[in-house]
């Protein structure tokens, strides 16, 4: 894999774990809403 | 009069997100997607992909969802409800929604079938028959035998396919049966935890592969993974690749077949759609890059090198999941064990999605006829059942293909794009904008009220164009298909037509008896 290659799935992986990650952590936390 | 019988509900927030989810990840995700992205552009295509997910993806899951738990509040669970009661004044809006039942039963009828081949193929894994196939023809000649498309030394017909096919149907029948949250909910809360297990296994052990043949030191994992994500940034100047990289976001999260609307249906109009949305595409998405991205590339570029894959993956997706993959396991250590991983994954991941497909059906016969859930799955089985058997008994025949191209293609663009301006310009973005906020656990940035109301609408509308020109025209016109097969093609037409037909009178039916309820009440 070249270095574009590697930023690419660096970047791609990157995103869709923070966002993943965030999610469940808000799901799991709960809203707190009454 | 009889009061409407109470509609069931999810058991918790979690519960939805993984049943969406389920829906969302498919076979698709593991088969599809990589070699979409390998053959338009490698790391490239994620420029498109990612591009389509922020401007397309997202926002149609956060429509769907809102405008499936809106509907719900009425009592409507499937899209001509759901439309009719975003646009009361139009009486022909909810023809429209026809498309959210129907779509899906087309996709159910022979997805099903397929489902049944994992099963199948699990089973040869664990009893250890997939592990002494030999050699890549071996591999062929076995699927085509299994699939009854020749008669060879490992199936002398379709027996076996059509026991795991009837096994398979009564599962997906069984859990509809059991309900919203007694089979739907149940089966995705310990599904989808599996099926990511799996993943996760699955994909460790391929990164670890490193270079399997020491004579051939460039087929290693690195430029495996390079195969996928080295990009070539002249693929971005093709309409093709952007276009490619669009529909595998609306294959890949469900979005304009009608299931999330039927889903969110049966939320509370308390209950949070933006955080839940945004939580089953963000899962999606890990399936498909993470996991997907992992397995049948890489594992196929380190034992077959960049030349086959190729060849491999144009004769077809199916091929590179039944033939390649088997062919891999049986190169590695504990590779049975591996196999049956693979196919349980797969088949988890197809059955999520199948019971979803099944749903919009029997919520439509429980909600707009007050059928009782016994008597819609009955209805839902018998009828799926017999429509089955055309795509077990004429695969080489192109029906699967022709099912697929209406229900899984044209309906989806289409859909979605109708969905969205009623959203956005009908239903009114302001009013939409506050219902999707309502018991909202995130704030939705303010841009995507910009994004839903003007960026996405256009962006489906130039898909539907474009697609229209490119494909559509084309397969209308029977152009590519032999003409063995075109009676078997024009027969699969006048089914789907006749189907929609059927629809139109129903939802025409329902439509008077309410109107008359309504008089009598008055």
């Amino acid at each position: 894999m070249n270095a574009w290659g590697w930023a690419f799935l660096s970047l791609s992986w990157g995103f869709i774990l923070v966002l993943a990650v965030f999610c469940f952590w808000r799901v799991t936390k709960g809203s707190g809403k009454r | 009069m009889s009061d409407k019988r109470p509609r069931d509900t999810w058991a918790s927030k979690l519960g939805i997100i993984m049943a969406v989810a389920g829906s969302a990840v498919g076979i698709g995700n593991f088969l599809r997607f990589p070699v979409q992205a390998a053959s338009n552009g490698g790391g490239a295509f994620m420029i498109p992909y990612f591009v389509s997910l922020l401007l397309l993806g997202i926002p149609l899951m956060w429509i769907e969802w809102t405008t499936g738990r809106f509907g719900g509040g009425f009592g409507h669970g499937t899209a001509p409800g759901i439309f009719h009661s975003m646009w009361e004044k139009n009486r022909f809006i909810k023809y429209f929604g026809i498309i959210g039942i129907f779509g899906p039963i087309v996709i159910f009828i022979y997805y099903a079938y397929i489902e049944s081949w994992l099963l199948g193929y699990a089973f040869f894994s664990a009893t250890g028959t997939l592990m002494q196939v030999d050699g890549q023809s071996g591999m062929q000649d076995f699927l085509r035998g299994y699939q009854g498309l020749s008669s060879n030394r490992y199936f002398p017909g379709l027996g076996t396919a059509y026991l795991f096919f009837v096994v398979t149907f009564i599962i997906n029948v069984w859990v509809i049966y059991r309900g919203i949250s007694g089979g739907i909910e149940k089966l995705c809360r310990w599904a989808m935890p599996v099926l990511l297990f799996f993943g996760i296994v699955l994909a460790v052990r391929v990164l670890l592969l490193g270079t399997p043949d020491p004579a051939r030191p460039d087929w290693n994992l690195s430029n495996g993974l390079g195969f996928l994500w080295n990009p070539d940034f002249s693929a971005l100047k093709s309409a093709k690749v952007w276009l490619a990289a669009a529909g595998q976001i609306f294959f890949t999260l469900s979005v304009g077949i009608g299931v999330i609307l039927t889903y969110a249906s049966y939320l509370k109009k308390h209950n949070d759609v933006a955080l839940s949305g945004l939580t089953s595409s963000a899962t999606n998405e890990f399936a498909e890059v993470i996991l997907g991205g992992s397995i049948i590339i890489p594992a196929a570029f380190v034992f077959f090198g960049p030349g086959e894959i190729m060849k491999i993956a144009q004769s077809g997706s199916f091929n590179l999941g039944f033939v390649t993959m088997p062919l891999i396991f049986q190169k590695i250590p504990l590779g049975a064990v591996f196999a049956f991983m693979w196919f349980i994954l797969l088949f988890l991941a197809g059955i999520t999605s199948s019971i979803s497909l099944a749903q919009p059906a029997i919520s439509f016969l429980e909600d707009e006829f007050n059928v009782t859930k016994r008597d819609a799955v009955l209805i839902f089985a018998t009828i799926t059942f017999i429509f089955c058997q055309p795509s077990i008994f004429l695969l080489g025949n192109g029906v699967v293909d022709e099912l697929d191209f209406w229900g899984g293609t044209f309906c989806l663009v289409l859909f979605a794009t109708v969905e969205t301006i009623l959203f956005a310009w009908v239903f009114g973005i302001d009013r939409a904008w506050d219902e999707m906020h309502a018991g909202a656990d995130i704030r939705i940035p303010k841009f995507y009220k910009y994004v839903i109301k003007y960026v996405t609408p256009v962006f489906l509308l130039a898909i539907l164009g474009a697609w229209l020109w490119q494909q559509g025209i084309p397969t209308f016109l029977m152009q590519g298909i032999p003409p063995e097969n075109r009676p078997f093609v024009l027969m699969t037409r006048l089914t789907l037509l006749g189907m929609l037909g059927l629809l139109a009178v129903l939802v025409n039916v329902a439509w008077r008896h309410r109107k008359a309820a309504k008089g009598e009440a008055a």
